[in-house]
């Protein structure tokens, strides 16, 4: 396989003819080499389908590729630029799949999220300044009812309090990751400030639960 | 300490508010719930990057950490990010398996 620089591949694969076929069968061999390798800890690659499948990645994401070429700005090799779009390609495709396998689950097993919800900590003998964390859980309580917006509540109780992924807020509230993320981050932003307008900080409130 | 309860009873005395009309559902929170919340809180800025910005910067941000270089100080938003968000996280991962692999 010919090496390339940045430049011969981004002309190469903008021209017509030889040299762009040649360029456009050498990044496809490149992507779905990579999607095998990087993808080994994350499906069953001894399935059959896998080996298409990694294909029909690299075929995807050449199509994303070729229509953003010109956004690609020089800062990293060329070829790692491609394999981020391809892997992103494969992610989108195999959490789709995830989410499909996980409701036939009948949402057994989840194991995805790193939060358990610590209930036999809370059945501790009551803490001395119980009142205290009573009153501080009330207020906090209020905050979240009243600073946020109704979609920033349902994402903020749903990864707090019941301790859902961003994936699984993103699957219930039918939208994007990338969007629930975005959802998470104001909420707690927005918390942040109205205790700030209060005077308080977040740590006053995690020394009453200490 | 004692200062912050003054401030947080005042706070709940002026919280004397008509109920809100649509019927909000109380919000279960736990001890854990509320510490854990407020960690997450403290650690938010409003400068930290969104999950686009991250993954516009997530090659440079690879061959950085790939050729050994200090890729969390010279990119600290990126870090920021990956280390709070498991999906960049995961697409990085595969992405550093990759070059490393090539
Ligand atoms: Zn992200």
């Amino acid at each position: 396989m010919a090496q390339r620089t940045n430049e011969q591949w981004i002309n190469e694969l903008q021209t017509s003819g030889p040299a762009h076929d040649a360029a456009v069968a050498d990044l496809l061999n490149i992507l779905s080499s990579g999607l095998r390798r990087g993808l080994l800890s994350q499906v069953n690659t001894s399935a059959p389908e896998f080996e298409t499948q990694a294909e029909d990645f690299a075929q995807e994401a050449l199509l994303k590729i070729l229509a953003n070429i010109k956004s690609f700005a020089g800062r990293s090799k060329f070829t790692t630029w491609a394999h981020k779009i391809a892997v992103s390609v494969a992610l989108t495709e195999l959490r789709r799949k995830r989410w499909q396998d996980h409701s036939l689950d009948g949402m057994m097993d989840d194991g995805g999220g790193d939060y358990t919800p610590s209930l036999a900590a809370d059945k501790a003998p009551a803490p001395e300044n119980a009142a205290e964390r009573a009153e501080t859980m009330t207020h906090v309580a209020r905050l979240i009812e009243e600073a946020l917006t109704e979609k920033q509540r349902t994402a903020l109780v749903a990864s707090v309090i019941e301790g859902a992924t961003t994936n699984e807020i993103a699957q219930k509230m039918a939208m994007n990751p990338n969007a629930v993320y975005k959802l998470l981050h104001d909420a707690r932003l927005r918390l942040k400030r109205s205790l700030a307008q209060e005077g308080l900080t977040p740590a006053d409130i995690i020394n009453v639960f200490r | 300490m004692t200062n912050f309860f003054d401030k947080l009873r005042k706070l709940i005395q002026l919280d004397t508010k008509p109920a809100l009309e649509t019927a909000v559902p109380p919000i279960a929170l736990t001890d854990t719930a509320v510490a854990d919340l407020m960690r997450q809180v403290d650690e938010t800025e409003a400068d930290q990057y969104s999950c686009a910005e991250t993954s516009a910067l997530l090659d440079e941000y690879v061959e950085l950490v790939q050729s050994e270089q200090d890729a969390a100080t010279l990119m600290p938003l990126v870090e920021r990010h990956l280390v709070h968000c498991p999906n960049c996280r995961e697409h990085y991962d595969i992405l550093l398996t990759i070059l490393q692999t090539e």
